[in-house]
């Protein structure tokens, strides 16, 4: 399977390469300044710049919140829940990254979705069967490779989405978002060790799940 | 898809100890988070078991997998309009509680209810301080500074009279001569029957002033000032004992604080009214920010959730 068109989160294009460690420190901290100028601005009643960071983190988080609940409009609702809620609180926010603390944030309101779903149980995963919401791929990828590429992530999709919901968030968060172990342990509340086990317990668990599917992953 | 994976493992053989083997040391090798002191227990597992180095291999493969995961378009745009920004601001009532539901907020709870409690316990301070200042009626007369009150009645010297003493009573004539203090009709004899703890307007009721009126018959001492009982007021033949329990009535009525009868407060006074009146205000102040907190907490506690982390709201 080729690369595919996933985009990097603003400022974390360079997630887990440690070839260039001082260009991602610096683009970090690039973001940060940014962010805090633009909540900043916010605070002081302009609506423009709140929309402003609404615009750089849509597609991060909603792709985030996707993985979380699998269902297309429930991460929407998740997400523009979570956007309401940041604005409502933005003046709690005195932390040092603001998409730190966006993700905690919208991590909190999947976790509300999928308790609501889990009382009111529909039918599980509808969107894997939907081939509309996939991206289109790239003008160079030939039919076939499409079609691989797409059955490749919903196999993915759905040996993921039945794994524990926190081991489900720990991977997703370092090897879907590129967090590192660190920042996931302050966004989740749980120790640095507790945030490795789980993304290797839920590892081993993916690779039970994708025993039959794994040559489909090596293409 | 995959970058660092060699590909499939071939199996040549079947280790049978393979299940003994420890998955997560090899998932910690195959992240390189493995430890200093497992690190060769790790390697040894992966190069001889094939099944070990199969599995290295299968979740190297399924991390770089997810990190190639397609990004999801999202169905909508999830810009703010200025209506719903409007909405979500709220007024400042709503901003307020919203603050007071805040967790950094949260030890204002316990000082609204240290607040409620100091206050309480100044304003009954106050009270039991008024209670047993000089001068009331929770104090006894010897302790007052007034026992010179005996030796008067001895000497026949007039009672020195307290400063705004002498507005208590306003005079009135009497039967019998003399004149009583207001409200002097009735009551029991002092001398008979000391009550335990006489009040300012009980000993006035209780007394009356023989210095104004005109000596009765057969008086005692002949023209000596003070103050009688009302129904001792009329006999002529009063005892030195009994006069002496007058003089300290009397006066035990003139101590009567100059604030109670109208004067400029004391000090004293004005300090006891304001730990009163400063603890009870304390201590309402307290107990309505402890019920604005209360309700804005079950208000917005939805709300300040939402920014706590995950664990924190499984451990709720």
């Amino acid at each position: 399977m080729e690369e595919t068109s996933r985009t990097p989160p603003p400022g974390d294009s360079v997630a887990h390469d440690s070839a260039q460690p001082d260009a991602r420190q610096l683009a970090l901290q690039r973001q940060r300044v940014r962010d805090r100028a633009l909540v900043e601005q916010a605070l002081a009643g302009q609506l423009e710049a709140f929309n402003e960071l609404v615009r750089l983190y849509q597609d991060y988080l909603f792709a985030l919140v996707v993985r979380m609940v699998s269902d297309r409009e429930a991460a929407a609702d998740a997400v523009q829940e979570a956007f309401f809620n940041c604005y409502r609180h933005l003046d709690s926010f005195h932390g040092d990254s603001f998409r730190s603390w966006l993700t905690r944030i919208a991590l909190n309101t999947a976790t509300d979705v999928l308790r609501y779903r889990k009382r009111r149980p529909a039918d599980p995963f509808p969107e894997w069967e939907d081939d509309s919401w996939q991206p289109p791929a790239g003008e160079d990828a030939s039919p076939e490779r499409q079609a691989l590429r797409r059955n490749a992530g919903r196999v993915l999709h759905a040996a993921l989405a039945q794994i524990n919901s926190d081991q489900r968030t720990a991977i997703v968060l370092y090897d879907v978002e590129g967090f590192d172990y660190q920042e996931i342990a302050d966004m989740t509340g749980v120790s640095l060790g507790t945030v490795k086990s789980r993304i290797h317990r839920g590892r081993l668990a993916l690779r039970e799940l994708l025993a039959d599917d794994l040559e489909l992953l090596r293409e | 898809m995959s970058d660092n994976v060699t590909g499939p493992v071939p199996q040549t053989s079947i280790n049978p100890e393979h299940g003994h083997h420890d998955a997560l040391l090899v998932a910690r090798f195959a992240a390189g988070d493995a430890g200093s002191d497992e690190l060769s227990a790790a390697q040894a597992l992966v190069e001889h078991c094939s099944q070990c180095a199969a599995l290295a291999d299968d979740l190297r493969l399924v991390a770089s997998s997810m990190r190639r995961l397609p990004q999801v378009a999202r169905p909508r745009d999830f810009h703010l309009t200025p209506a719903q920004a409007d909405r979500l601001r709220g007024g400042f009532v709503r901003r307020l509680l919203r603050a007071l539901a805040a967790p950094r907020w949260t030890v204002a709870r316990p000082l609204a209810g240290a607040a409620m409690a100091l206050g309480i316990v100044l304003a009954v301070f106050g009270t039991t301080l008024s209670a047993y200042a000089p001068g009331s009626a929770g104090v006894p007369a010897f302790d007052q500074g007034i026992p010179e009150a005996g030796a008067i009645s001895q000497e026949g010297t007039p009672v020195p009279v307290a400063p705004g003493a002498s507005a208590v009573a306003a005079p009135t004539a009497a039967p019998g001569g003399t004149q009583t203090l207001s409200g002097a009709t009735s009551g029991p004899a002092v001398a008979s029957s000391v009550p335990p703890l006489p009040s300012p307007a009980n000993q006035a009721e209780n007394y009356t002033d023989v210095d104004s009126g005109p000596p009765s018959a057969g008086g005692s001492s002949g023209g000596e000032s003070g103050f009688v009982p009302a129904s001792q007021a009329p006999e002529p033949a009063a005892s030195a004992a009994e006069h002496t329990a007058v003089g300290t009535r009397a006066a035990q009525m003139n101590a009567v604080p100059p604030a109670e009868v109208g004067g400029p407060p004391s000090p004293s006074t004005l300090v006891r009214q304001a730990l009163i009146i400063g603890g009870l205000a304390v201590a309402a102040l307290g107990l309505a920010l402890l019920l604005l907190i209360s309700y804005a907490r079950r208000k917005f506690r939805v709300g300040a959730a939402i920014l706590s982390s995950p664990a924190d709201r499984h451990s709720r």
